[in-house]
């Protein structure tokens, strides 16, 4: 996922904004890492370039 | 949406356009003629393993098979997985999009529609194409075992109903194109 992309980006469930961790990058993009939403308490992965923001149920805890 | 079946069989569904390959050129031509220029900002919705996107120059796919967002990365495309129903994207991001083959597998179409009526700019272009129901393409694939996994579950619409679809979402229908039961119609955000 390009760094470019996240401006557009939001949860996929109540629009808000989504925060970036970036747990690996290289020169192109973010391979690995999370894009939090705080008002979901929602976690989406970033797995082998792909942000995975299917809807998902609150993270517990 | 038939997620597993295309998470499951990624590779049988990329390698029908290669078996396929006078008709899936056949479709991307079509498209092309409604979706001349997709610029920066274009987007397709069901991207797949990005057989359209690609050759149509839309830089970025939402699809929910991880699978088949690994292969339309390969050709270039910048993936999200997603569902249509609920997309990731700010208000008013994008400058057109397209949608092919993906209304038969949603459960409803109209929170898909208003979704992309949310996502695209003020008179932005949606171009969708779909196989009629009981066209030619429809009666074709029933019987054939590659496709049929896939169109086992699908719900097909005709070219009346899409349109009454589209207007009630508020979109504006510029253009339809139906070839032998392959539908294809460019519509505006109103």
């Amino acid at each position: 996922m390009k760094r470019s992309l996240l401006p557009i980006l939001c949860c996929p469930v109540c629009k808000g904004d989504l925060e970036l961790r970036v747990a690996r990058e290289n020169e192109e993009e973010i391979v690995e890492g999370t894009l939090e939403c705080r008002a979901c308490n929602v976690s989406y992965p970033i797995e082998e370039g792909i942000p995975d923001l299917l809807p998902r149920e609150p993270d517990k805890g | 949406m038939p997620e597993d079946v295309f998470e499951r069989y990624a590779k049988e569904y990329d390698h029908w356009f290669e078996e396929h390959r006078e008709e899936y050129h056949a479709e991307l031509a079509r498209i092309r003629r409604l979706l001349p220029n997709p610029d920066s900002r274009a987007i397709e919705v069901g991207a797949g393993s990005g057989r359209f996107a690609a050759p149509l120059g839309i830089p970025l796919g939402i699809e929910p098979s991880h699978s088949l967002g690994l292969m339309a990365r390969q050709r270039g495309i910048g993936v999200i997985r997603g569902r249509a129903e609920s997309i990731p994207i700010r208000d008013e991001s994008c400058s057109s999009v397209l949608m092919v083959t993906v209304i038969c597998f949603l459960d409803d179409p109209v929170p898909a529609f208003c979704e992309l009526h949310r996502i695209l700019i003020p008179d932005g272009t949606f171009v969708i194409g779909f196989i009629e129901r009981d066209g030619q393409i429809a009666r074709k694939y029933k019987p054939e075992e590659g496709k049929r996994r896939f169109l086992s579950c699908a719900r097909f619409y005709t070219p009346e109903e899409v349109r009454a679809l589209l207007v009630k979402t508020g979109f504006r229908v510029d253009c339809t194109e139906s070839v032998t039961g392959f539908c294809v119609i460019a519509a505006r955000k109103d």
